[in-house]
This record gives structure tokens, C-alpha cells and sequence, in this order.
């Protein structure tokens, strides 16, 4: 189970001058990007698919670790000196850290939020480390029933990212699973719906439609409705928590640390909804309640130590299943497949030294994020103030260059810009696009081990083979609670308005 | 504006190609019995069904942003004005002009210090990334008329 030379050969290539260069930028353009309203996390992934595939697979998936773990801590930053989250991660910090900014404790919410992010990471990296061998050794005995059954109860994921509207949801997944089967068929090796374009036969290039889905979107919209700050107040006072601080909260960074872990593993419920919960644990659990939502530290804490920990929990079923738990981690397991590596259990086999390479990314990244945000977070406040008008064309251009840059063709370009253009109307109306990307993903793996299992005729799989029928089994558990929990909530809502 | 409405009939329209294409696929006489149409004539099922639903609904509420922009639209055009021109003249030289263009036409007033900006952003900006995708990242970016 613990390959020692994998290990050795794993620190071997994190642990280099270059990588740990490559580490530092990494991080700190992903605390940049995730700083900045309108950017997030998940956009600067996207525009990171393309440089990744310029260096080994090692590099390139431990740099875009880097920059997930950078983005969703920077959004703390926005969120508490103007009270606007660089990323949906940080809603719950706003509540608590906006206040203490305002009371002029800006720097001991900063400082705090950096070392709850710090010790949430850790915490779930290392629930990674202990527990994904052993999830990955006993899925790598799946079959095709039993890999249907996981995807399918991957993309019941769907229903929880639906927002208000299930049909939304489920027509933006169902057009996912649809433009994945554009080229030639895997299975057949016979091409379909590449509409007589010789660029179709390989399929629609999974590059484009990430950077184009949740990049050129973004832009589009950030150009539209130009996000008007508050004049950030950058008299913060030193950034760094008291010892009182740490001593008094070290059960709500474990509590809020194991939440977000928990509900980071559970597919597309992200680390928005992990701070909410920690942040209602913990307000529960605290001695002041009431005080909650005026300017507590312990507020801060929560919300940040869980929504870094759902990094670890989304990790920990990513690498392990190939399920996608939030939009990140599909662009994570996209990048994988545009590196030829096997995801899922198969991960674990043929690419021990990749895992590796990701859990040592994942702590050396957490350590460099804490170390800059506690040495540089006023500058990198000043940097989140850069104007549209400068930041939008130069994003755009390295969308261009990103994508062109993966297969030097120009009609990847305006695949980009066609799905650009549906994923800002989406956005607009109300559709959400994480389901578009799980159906993408999830959409091939269904059909090419449902049609392997119809060639061999072993449809009662699905029953007989227990992993499958507990997978399935799930999936409709899965279905049932989501849509008894949507009526539950649509009965409450008119007699609350009563 | 019913949203839905128009969602659904996209949603049609898409479901309802790709229904058709579907006719013409052939098995090929291997492998399993359902052929490559059966997938997606099911998920194009499953978007029709879906697409009615919104169609009949119109709209389910009114949503935060249900509003589209023409400003949207029109930096959209000039994005796509720019990577059709990428081929013809190239990175280098339809770049800066994009990037001039679009900081003063993002900014509003145009004043002599925005211009001086634009022309800053221009330049540098076209420089870096050049440099960094193509030095840095030893990539190829559209060199067309350069070429």
C-alpha cells in the first residue's frame, strides 16, 4: 500500500528548486485570481489546463494543485475588507470577518483566516493520504456494471448543484453528456456527429469547453455588470491570529476542519455550502452565540478551515472513484485525461508517483500560501484592485493563447467562443454550469462500460454484483432525498411567507 | 421574458439534430447490439422531455440576473472579431490593437491618461504573454502575417 521508492522519487520531484518555484508562482497567482471579485478558482484552473500540458504530467497536475489550493484561500481576503468573496468558498466568512474588519481587526480576521485555511487543508490532506488507498484498492475491483453504477451516481451530483430548478440543472447535464459524444465513437471507432468537420472527429476538446465555460462566461459578465468596490480599507493592522486566538478555537478548526472534509466528498456540494455548515456548527457550539455575525473570530475560523478541507474531501473522491466532487476538481480530473493518465481507482496502480506528487503538492502549496498571505496580504489586497478595463482583455488574450496553444488550431477557438456564449446565457437565466461539466466527464464512462456490458450481456450485473447494487442503490437514495429535501423546502417556503 | 421558454426551444433544436443524425448511423456489425446510436438517442430523449417541460413552463422564477447584456454581446463580437483576425495577421500585430482597443472601450471616458494606459497595456501586455507562451512555455502562437 506505501511505496516507499514512489515516495522517495514523488518528494524527489516536488521537492526541486524549479518545482518549488513553479509551486510559489503557482500559489500565488491562484491567490491573486481567487482574490479578485469576478475571478475564481475554478476560471484560473482552466486557463492552467494548457500550460499544464507543456511540462510532465508531475509538474503540470502539482502546479494546478497549487493554484486551487491558492484560490480558494485568497477569497478570505474580499471578503473581509469589502465584504464581496473572491470565490463562493468565503460566503460564510463575510458574516463575521467584514465586521471585524470594520472594527478595525482586519488583520487579526486575515491572520486567522489564513491559519484556519492553512490547518483545514492539512487536515483533509492528510484524511487523503490515509484513506484514498484504501478507497482506490477496493474500487479498482470494478467491472463495467460497477463503473456505470459509480458515474451514474456521480451524476446525481446534478441534482445538487440544480439550484432552485431541477430542469435547469438536468438540461445543462444532459447537454453536457450530448456535445461529449460528438467524434468518433470510442467504441466502434466510427464517427458521429462531426457534421462533415474534420476538426469534430476527435471530439470537442475538453480545453475549449472548460476555458469557454467558466472563463470566457465570466468575462462576458464581469464586462457587462462591472463590479463596483468598496474603497477597501487597507489599515488592517498587523496579519497574523493572537496565540489566544488558536488556543481558544483548536476544537473549531478540527470540527470545521472534519466538516469540510466530509462534505467535500460528497460530489458537487463544494466548500460554499462545507463553510456554511461549520459556520452554524460552530456558532452552536460557542459559548457567545449571539455574538455571531457582529465580529467573532471564531466565525472566521470555521468557514475557512472547512471550505479548505472540502479541498481534500473533493480530492479524496476525485482520485479515487474519477467522480468530480465541484467544478475544480473536474478541471483537475480533465487535465489528468488530457495527460493520458488513467483516473479512478486505475490512478492509483499505474500512476502511484502522480498521487504522491499531488498529496506533497497539496501540503508544500498549503504551507507557501500561508507563508504569503501573512507576509503579503496587503499587497495582494492592493493587486485585487486592478481595473476591468486592464484585466479583462489580458484574461481573455490567455484564454486565446491557452487554448491555441494545446493543439495549434484555430477552430478550437471558436469552439471556446461558442460554449463562451451558451455558458453566459445560461448563467444568466439561471442554469448552472457545474452540471454541464459533470455530464462531460461522467457521460463517456457511462457509455462505453454500459455498451462493454451490453456486448457481454451482463445487464443483471447491475443486481448480482453487490458493489454496483449498492452504487445504484445510492444513486436512487441520492435522487429520492434531493427531491423529497426540494419539496420539504417548497412547502416551507409559502407558509414562511405567511 | 420567459427564459425557460427560449432554453427549451434551444434545447429542442439541439436534441432534435442530433435525433436526426442518429438515423443514419449503421452498425457496424461487431460489438454489442445496441450500436453507437443508442446513447445518445437516449440523452437527446431525455433533452426533449426536459425542453418541453421548459417550454410549457415559460418561465419556473424570475432569477437574480435574468437580464442579458448588449454590452455582453458586443465584447463577445469584438472577441470574436479578434481570433478570427489571429490566423490572418498574427498575435503579434492583432494583440496589441485588441488590447488597446478594448481597455479604452471597456473604460468609457477616453482621457489622454486612459489612452496613455492603453497604449502601455498594449504593448507590454503583448510582450509577456508572447513571452511566455512562446519563450517560457515553448508553445506556437498564430503568426500570420509574420509568419
Amino acid at each position: 500500500m506505501f511505496e516507499y521508492d514512489v515516495v522517495v522519487q514523488a518528494i524527489g520531484q516536488v521537492a526541486t528548486p524549479h518545482m518549488l518555484l513553479v509551486l510559489a508562482a503557482s500559489v500565488m497567482g491562484g491567490l491573486i485570481i481567487g482574490a479578485i471579485p469576478g475571478l475564481t478558482a475554478t476560471m484560473a484552473l482552466a486557463l492552467l489546463i494548457p500550460v499544464s500540458f507543456t511540462m510532465d504530467p508531475h509538474s503540470g497536475m502539482s502546479m494546478m494543485v497549487a493554484v486551487y489550493v491558492g484560490g480558494i484561500s485568497a477569497a478570505a481576503l474580499t471578503a473581509i475588507l469589502i465584504r464581496m468573496p473572491g470565490t463562493p468558498a468565503a460566503v460564510a466568512t463575510v458574516a463575521d470577518g467584514y465586521p471585524m474588519a470594520q472594527k478595525g481587526m482586519a488583520g487579526q480576521a486575515i491572520g486567522n483566516a489564513v491559519v484556519a485555511s492553512f490547518i483545514g487543508t492539512v487536515f483533509s490532506g492528510i484524511c487523503l493520504v490515509l484513506f484514498a488507498p484504501y478507497l482506490a484498492e477496493f474500487a479498482v475491483k470494478f467491472f463495467f456494471s460497477e463503473i456505470v453504477a459509480v458515474a451514474i451516481f456521480g451524476l446525481t451530483a446534478v441534482i445538487a448543484v440544480s439550484g432552485k430548478a431541477l430542469s435547469r440543472g438536468l438540461i445543462t447535464g444532459l447537454l453536457g453528456i450530448l456535445i461529449a459524444t460528438i467524434g468518433t465513437s470510442s467504441v466502434d471507432g466510427i464517427a458521429r456527429f462531426d457534421f462533415e468537420i474534420r476538426y469534430l472527429l476527435g471530439g470537442v476538446g475538453l480545453i475549449p469547453a472548460l476555458i469557454g465555460l467558466f472563463a470566457v462566461s465570466q468575462l462576458m459578465k464581469v464586462v457587462s455588470e462591472p463590479v463596483h468596490l468598496e474603497k477597501m480599507k487597507l489599515k488592517m493592522g498587523p496579519v497574523r491570529p493572537t496565540l489566544v486566538d488558536i488556543r481558544d478555537n483548536w476544537m473549531n478548526y478540527i470540527r470545521s476542519s472534519f466538516i469540510g472534509t466530509i462534505v467535500g466528498v460528497i460530489p458537487s456540494v463544494g466548500g460554499g455550502v462545507a463553510g456554511l455548515i461549520s459556520y452554524a456548527q460552530a456558532r452552536n457550539a460557542s459559548k457567545r452565540p449571539e455574538k455571531f455575525g457582529t465580529g467573532v473570530v471564531e466565525g472566521v475560523i470555521a468557514s475557512e478551515s472547512a471550505n479548505n478541507a472540502s479541498i481534500g474531501g473533493a480530492l479524496i473522491i476525485a482520485l479515487t472513484l474519477g467522480i468530480p466532487g465541484d467544478p475544480p476538481t473536474a478541471i483537475l480530473l480533465g487535465a489528468l485525461m488530457i495527460h493520458g493518465v488513467d483516473t479512478g481507482p486505475q490512478l492509483f496502480n499505474n500512476n502511484p508517483g502522480m498521487v504522491y506528487a499531488i498529496y506533497f503538492s497539496l501540503f508544500v502549496s498549503s504551507l507557501m500560501m500561508m507563508a504569503f498571505l501573512l507576509m503579503f496580504a496587503k499587497q495582494i489586497a492592493r493587486i485585487t484592485m486592478i481595473p476591468n478595463r486592464i484585466l479583462v482583455p489580458i484574461v481573455f488574450v490567455m484564454c486565446v493563447a491557452g487554448v491555441f496553444a494545446a493543439n495549434n488550431l484555430v477552430f478550437d477557438l471558436g469552439v471556446m467562443l461558442v460554449i463562451g456564449l451558451v455558458g453566459y446565457i445560461f448563467d444568466r437565466y439561471g442554469y448552472p454550469l457545474a452540471p454541464f461539466v459533470i455530464g462531460f466527464l461522467l457521460g463517456p464512462l457511462i457509455e462505453d462500460n454500459l455498451r462493454r456490458l451490453f456486448s457481454i450481456g451482463g445487464l443483471e450485473d447491475f443486481v448480482t454484483r453487490p458493489i454496483s447494487a449498492v452504487f445504484l442503490a445510492l444513486a436512487v437514495a441520492s435522487v429520492v432525498y434531493s427531491l423529497c429535501k426540494r419539496e420539504k423546502k417548497k412547502t416551507l417556503q409559502p407558509e414562511e411567507a405567511t | 421574458m420567459q427564459q425557460d421558454r427560449w432554453i427549451g426551444i434551444g434545447g429542442l433544436i439541439v436534441a432534435g439534430i442530433f435525433m436526426f443524425e442518429t438515423l443514419g448511423f449503421e452498425h457496424p456489425g461487431w460489438g454489442d447490439s445496441v450500436g453507437m446510436a443508442f446513447w445518445p438517442r437516449l440523452v437527446s430523449g431525455g433533452i426533449i422531455l426536459v425542453s418541453i417541460y421548459l417550454i410549457v413552463r415559460g418561465k419556473i422564477d424570475e432569477g437574480p440576473n435574468a437580464t442579458l447584456h448588449l454590452k455582453a454581446f458586443v465584447g463577445f463580437l469584438v472577441g470574436a472579431v479578434y481570433v478570427a483576425l489571429l490566423p490572418v495577421m498574427g498575435f503579434l500585430i492583432v494583440t496589441p490593437v485588441f488590447l488597446g482597443a478594448s481597455a479604452l472601450a471597456i473604460g468609457g471616458q477616453v482621457t489622454r491618461s486612459r489612452i496613455i494606459e492603453a497604449v502601455i497595456l498594449a504593448i507590454a501586455g503583448t510582450a509577456v504573454i508572447s513571452l511566455v507562451f512562446t519563450t517560457g512555455l515553448d508553445v506556437q502562437l498564430p503568426t500570420g502575417l509574420l509568419g
